[in-house]
């Protein structure tokens, strides 16, 4: 019987295919929405880490009251915590690090990562090919160059099932690949793939300048994983590893004063670093924020399927009618009309997760580039399409079950004569299905469009920050030398020489070396103590963003020195006295209301001072939305870990400078890559965004109403838009909340925004409800009923 | 088989005053019987039609239908009296524009408990009967007026009901195609069937067995 409900239905969708191919697209855009933003939260939250038991693993964290959320740890408290806890199995150790990868002559970059050897014994993992590394092979330093691969790199490489035992040349070392990494396994961050993992005692050649890292109780750069022995609960772990790490900071008061441990489950630290240190809910709330979106826009697709579904059975009367009357019960009928609407939502479904398919990868395209490129799937698991499909499912009855109610409660009497049967069996005083769906739209229209409304705003008030340095016509390259096999001093020289030969092009106004790239991904953090005084007062001692420039960094940043004087060429010289220029904000932290020209710091815990020759306006360091973060500058002597940046003004657009550099850094050694490049030229997309954020709310508002307003006269229309206002409002104001860590500027519940868009949908509304009623006003009734 | 006592028919007005359709209808209709209902527009003939065919609920008075009392039924009850006792022939005949002929003729069946079998061997049946067994895969817009009417009396039927109600059967058709359907009706008849049809026709009235007048709704 059903067979025969769906060849009908088949046939019934065939016949109306103006009607099929709108709804098709508004189930379609619906369902491949949520599906796209499922498929990112699975990735992001949901999907667990393909590793063994995964609940016992946790992640380990240091915590220290002068920065904000959680940090690295560093290695020596590794060491030291392996040594002196009880509540693991096993603790692991691993760092990323950027690696240049010499193939056929050519240098790329690849993302790599320095593992302790019981990495992928501690995560219970089976490599696809070969094995992982033993413990034996993360004991004498740089003395075991092997590595394991990627499963996807792997791939990328050809796949060749004999890998094990060939070599990699890795920053102009050769390695030997003894195992692949089992599919699906890209580390316990999401968002950040190793491509390859390598043994943490090969960090000399992998990272020739962070050796001091590994001998610095102090520096913080190294994830740690711990299994939990059988029984011991994430609290009890904590407990015991706080012990820990108060004997090591009674032991080591200068470098772990006031730093403590925080242990995470592995499943819910694992998408933390996407929102950074502080931001750590960041990935939740951003995920539920989007999840509260695409459920508004199903919600609206939804309603306007129903309205479709209303507006055509008016044409089904007849039909509906007379199958009462030849004996089929509501519920056959019901059931009819239903198995059409899930017939239409199965197409639409799959027309969605198709899209799906697409969106993400489109979504994905869409983000920022970033020094390590990220790296999600969001394409549909199975779960997600399970998911997708009930979705769809759902949908079909929302939309369809009401519509199907309402056809069926028709008058079989009238029905058969053809007369006037006004939709929901009564006039325009009833509160009738329609009127419910465009009081719903209009609440969920405005909701979108509040959300929509702050994040156009935020993005004006973006805008409107002065970021403290240029903001157009400036290319940023970063290389690292170090990859490409380089020491130091060479990574120095081949940097300077960078420059020089950027600086011979006539489009170029000026370029310079600097460390640190202002609104980038952060950089190096030191712990700064201001000389001759208390160092244990927690004011004396606080952390300052470092960056090594060459002089005309702040005349081609556009960073004005506001006391004091510039670097010179001298100040860089190896013998010269070690100087420093601070911002204004380091120097209010330090020094409030002094002058802290001529003023000493030194880094904490470290020999040797500097002396502050100048103060420099602030910058924002990592968001626009910042309150000014200390910044150090250094005269630029030697490649600092992490490689240097090349900051060029350009005369004109900065998009030609921008191959013109790399060319230059190809000719000078093709072996150097380039691990990050942008042009700065803010200010483009503001007026596209908010052109077709307009076009988009005017659509909603008035699409959301085309196919019932004509039989609504003004007042009731407007009563009803009043009632989907207000409902829209309340929910605005309870979900904008979730967005409040990614707005600039702008309060969540700003007062503009809230009344703003409700005017302009107001206005929509009043427009779409005039209009039509003007012109059935204009029809002579005696027509109209006979059209109704 | 019908037996109709005091039934009233009447719509609200407003402000408490009332419009009656149908005043105080005593009616006796026995089986085999074939009864023609006549009177000029709103004299309350096809408001009669549903009434009788229960299609109608919102009347007061007496109805018995072979002893049942239908005035004491819940709706889903009369539901199924009229699926079990009751085939309708409707002057625009009211076929479903997207089903076929046979498909159209099934419809009843699988609104009713019928298996797959047992409804093919009465749609084929039913296709022989009225000779239209070549016409069984085309749509309704596809055939004569006529034709498509033969089709609206074969669907009427293919249950079997006891009585058959017909307002306007030939309403809409040419008097040749309208005396093929009247002559069906007295086939149906002589063979058992239980016919009250509404009609303007004179002609077609005459088909039938007895007249019942209707005016202002009153029979006169």
């Amino acid at each position: 019987m059903i067979w025969r409900d769906l060849r009908y239905a088949i046939r019934t969708l065939i016949r109306s295919p103006g009607f099929f191919a709108v709804a098709f697209v508004a189930i379609a855009l619906g369902i491949g929405v949520n599906t796209t933003i499922l498929g990112i939260v699975n990735t992001l939250l949901l999907r667990p880490l393909p590793i063994g038991h995964s609940d016992q693993v946790v992640q380990v964290f240091t915590t220290d009251t002068h920065f904000v959320g959680r940090s690295p740890n560093s290695y020596l408290n590794f060491l030291d915590y392996q040594k002196q806890n009880s509540v693991f199995s096993a603790m692991a150790a691993y760092s990323f690090a950027g690696v240049g990868m010499t193939r056929g002559g050519e240098t790329s970059n690849v993302l790599g990562q320095l593992v302790s050897g019981n990495y992928f014994d501690l995560l219970e993992l089976r490599p696809f090919l070969g094995r992982g590394f033993l413990p034996e092979e993360d004991t004498s330093p740089n003395g075991h160059p092997v590595a394991v691969l990627n499963y996807k790199f792997w791939k990328k490489l050809g796949g060749d099932r004999n890998v094990i035992g060939n070599t990699i040349t890795l920053n102009g070392r050769a390695f030997t690949v003894i195992g692949v990494a089992p599919p699906g396994f890209t580390g316990v961050d999401i968002g950040v793939a190793p491509e390859v993992w390598l043994p943490l005692a090969m960090h000399g050649w992998i990272r020739p300048s962070g050796d001091e890292w590994f001998e610095n109780r102090r520096a913080l750069f190294l994830g740690l994983l711990g299994r939990l022995k059988p029984g011991v609960s994430v609290s009890a772990g904590q407990a015991q590893m706080q012990t820990v790490a108060h004997q090591l900071e009674q032991a080591y008061p200068d470098v772990n004063k006031e730093r403590s441990v925080v242990l995470v489950p592995a499943e819910k630290a694992k998408s933390q670093g996407i929102g950074g240190p502080g931001n750590e809910n960041a990935t939740q709330d951003i995920s539920l924020l989007l999840l509260v979106a695409a459920g508004s826009i199903l919600l609206i697709a939804c309603a306007n399927v129903a309205n479709l579904l209303l507006a055509r059975a008016t044409t089904r009367q007849r039909e509906m009618a007379i199958r009462l009357a030849l004996g089929a019960g509501r519920s056959r009928v019901i059931r009819q009309l239903l198995t059409e609407s899930l017939l239409l939502a199965s197409i639409g479904g799959i027309g969605g997760i198709v899209l799906a398919y697409w969106l993400g990868d489109v979504l994905i395209s869409l983000l920022p580039a970033t020094p390590v490129p990220l790296s999600l799937d969001p394409q549909p698991d199975f779960r997600v399409i399970i998911v997708a499909v009930l979705l769809a499912f759902l949908s079909g009855v929302i939309f369809g079950l009401a519509p199907a109610l309402q056809t069926t409660r028709w008058d079989l009497t009238q029905g058969l004569r053809e007369r006037a049967i006004a939709m929901g069996g009564g006039g325009i005083h009833r509160w009738n299905l329609r009127n419910l769906l465009v009081i719903g739209q209009i609440a969920v229209s405005l909701l979108l469009l509040i959300g929509s409304a702050l994040f156009l705003k935020s993005f004006h008030s973006a805008q409107q920050i002065d970021p403290g340095f240029r903001t157009e016509n400036l290319v940023i390259v970063s290389i690292d030398p170090a990859l490409a096999g380089y020491d130091q001093n060479r990574s120095g020289q081949v940097a300077r020489d960078v420059v020089e030969q950027v600086r011979r092009d006539p489009q170029v106004r000026s370029a310079d070396l600097g460390q640190f790239v202002p609104l980038g991904f952060g950089g190096e953090g030191r712990t700064i103590m201001a000389e001759g005084r208390d160092e244990n007062a927690q004011s004396n001692r606080k952390v300052a963003n470092i960056s090594a420039v060459t002089p005309g960094y702040f005349e081609t940043m556009r960073v004005p020195i506001l006391r004091g004087r510039n670097f010179t060429e001298h100040d860089a010289s190896e013998n010269s006295a070690k100087v420093a220029i601070i911002s204004e904000t380091m120097a209010k932290t330090f020094w409030p209301g002094e002058d802290a020209i001529g003023r000493r710091f030194r880094y904490y815990n470290r020999e040797g001072s500097f002396e502050i020759i100048g103060v420099a306006r602030d910058v924002k360091a990592i968001t626009l939305g910042e309150t000014p973060l200390p910044m150090l500058y250094t005269p630029f002597r030697e490649l600092p870990d992490g490689g240097i940046t090349i900051f060029v003004h350009t005369a004109g657009a900065p998009g030609p400078m921008l191959a013109e550099v790399h060319r230059i850094v190809r000719n000078i050694d093709n072996h150097i890559s380039i691990t990050y490049e942008k042009t700065v030229a803010y200010g483009v997309m503001a007026y596209s965004v908010s052109q077709r954020t307009r076009e988009l709310g005017i659509r909603l508002a008035l699409g959301a109403q085309s196919s019932q307003v004509l039989q609504l006269v003004l007042g009731q229309g407007m009563l009803l838009a009043a009632i989907g206002l207000v409902l829209g409002l309340l929910a605005a104001f309870g979900s904008t909340r979730l967005a409040s860590t990614f707005l600039y500027g702008v309060n969540p519940s700003d007062p503009t925004v809230f009344i703003g868009v409700t005017l302009l949908l107001a206005a929509a509304a009043f427009a779409a409800c005039y209009f039509p009623a003007r012109r059935a006003l204009k029809i002579d009734p005696v027509v109209a009923l006979r059209f109704e | 088989m019908i037996r109709l006592h005091n039934i009233e028919r009447s719509y609200p007005l407003g402000r408490g005053q009332m419009f009656y359709v149908l005043r105080d209808i005593d009616l006796d209709i026995a089986a085999g019987d074939f009864v023609s209902v006549m009177g000029p527009s709103g004299a309350g003939k096809s408001t009669l039609l549903h009434i009788l065919g229960m299609h109608d609920h919102g009347w007061t008075g007496e109805y018995f239908f072979d002893e049942t009392a239908v005035h004491h039924l819940k709706s889903k009850e009369r539901a199924t009296l009229r699926n079990e006792q009751v085939g309708f022939v409707f002057q625009q005949y009211h076929l479903l524009d997207d089903l076929t002929v046979y498909e159209n003729l099934d419809i009843p069946l699988s609104y009713r408990h019928y298996s797959k079998s047992e409804r093919a061997a009465l749609v084929a049946d039913s296709l022989d009967r009225f000779q239209i067994v070549g016409k069984k895969d085309l749509y309704p817009r596809q055939l004569s007026g006529g034709q498509q009417q033969l089709v609206g009396v074969a669907r009427a039927i293919i249950a079997s009901p006891k009585l058959l109600l017909a307002d306007e059967p030939t309403g809409n058709l040419h008097s040749s195609q309208g005396e093929e359907i009247m002559e069906l009706f007295r086939r149906l008849n002589e063979e058992g069937m239980t016919i009250v049809q509404v009609t303007h026709s004179e002609k077609n009235a005459s088909y039938g067995k007895r007249i019942i007048q209707l005016r202002d709704g009153w029979i006169v």
